[in-house]
């Protein structure tokens, strides 16, 4: 996927886990995860809100395009 | 569980479906039932038992024909009793009894064994068409409307449909060459007609649906999968 989610990495700096981002930003721990991993295949601005707020960044600092194609 | 909205309505359908089904197989049973109990006493004879009637004709054969000049010609005659008159007349279907101990061409007996084939086949498909149906019912009942099963079991039935409707023109068009290759008249001539063509109608309408629910079935993907 030319989209790369770098949830994970944010997360480790900001040193909060799956779980406890999920209940801040009122997403299952599931859907959190689809995101994590890279399975998802798109998100809402609201959720894109709601985690930049909670991980205080930016978009850009979760979402990264490449060239890698489909 | 509680129940959908529709559901209902899917049950009753699904018992329309079922009953529309057995209709059109005893239909289509009772209107061939005159040929089936002339076929069977024909190879029950064959088989060597002793002939129930003291003079039977042999095997039967059900001829569709036109007459050789088309619609201004009849070439036969029917008697009227009620005005006691004769009247001018032409067939479009027979049923020809050839006399015991002809001998058949090899070419009507490959055609015979391929009907026979395609027969087989076709009762194949008429007995796992209600079993597809009912999986089909059972996963949409169940609310997986969008579901890989559902979509496989649609398209199923409708490639059982078109392979349903290959083999009746299979049979009709192996039919018509048999006819051919043991009688000729002077008068008439043999016929192939495409039959039970909403078979094919009802074929390609089933696949297209089956097209539907799968880009369904992918928009629905994609929904569980935005975050």
């Amino acid at each position: 996927m030319a989209i790369i989610v770098n949830l994970d990495v944010m997360m480790a700096k900001r040193k909060i886990s799956l779980n406890e981002l999920s209940e801040r930003v009122n997403i299952t721990p599931a859907n959190l995860s689809i995101l994590k991993t890279g399975k998802a295949k798109a998100i809402r601005f609201s959720t894109l809100e709601a985690i930049c707020k909670e991980l205080d960044c930016q978009p850009g600092d979760i979402l990264e395009w490449t060239d890698a194609g489909d | 569980m509680k129940k959908e909205p529709n559901q209902n309505r899917i049950i009753i359908l699904s018992v329309v479906a079922v009953f529309v089904y057995i209709f059109m197989v005893a239909n289509s049973f009772s209107s061939g039932w005159d040929a089936f109990k002339m076929g069977y006493r024909s190879a029950y004879e064959e088989w060597g038992h002793t002939p129930q009637i003291a003079e039977t004709p042999g095997r039967f054969y059900f001829l569709s024909m036109k007459a050789r000049e088309g619609y201004i010609q009849f070439p036969d005659k029917i008697y009227n009793n009620r005005t006691e008159s004769f009247y001018p007349a032409r067939s479009s279907c027979l049923v020809v009894a050839l006399p015991k101990g002809t001998e058949i061409p090899t070419e009507a007996k490959y055609f015979d064994w391929l009907m026979s084939f395609l027969i087989i086949i076709s009762l194949f498909l008429y007995i796992i068409t209600p079993v597809i149906f009912i999986l089909l019912i059972h996963s949409l009942y169940t609310g997986n409307v969008f579901d890989k099963d559902s979509t496989s079991y649609t398209r199923y039935l409708g490639i059982i449909l078109l392979l349903v409707y290959g083999c009746i023109q299979g049979v009709s068009y192996a039919s018509y060459r048999m006819h051919q290759s043991l009688f000729s008249f002077e008068e008439y001539r043999h016929v192939f007609s495409f039959r039970e063509n909403y078979l094919l109608m009802m074929g390609v309408a089933v696949l297209l649906t089956s097209e539907i629910l799968r880009r369904g079935l992918i928009i629905k993907e994609e929904q569980d999968l935005t975050v």
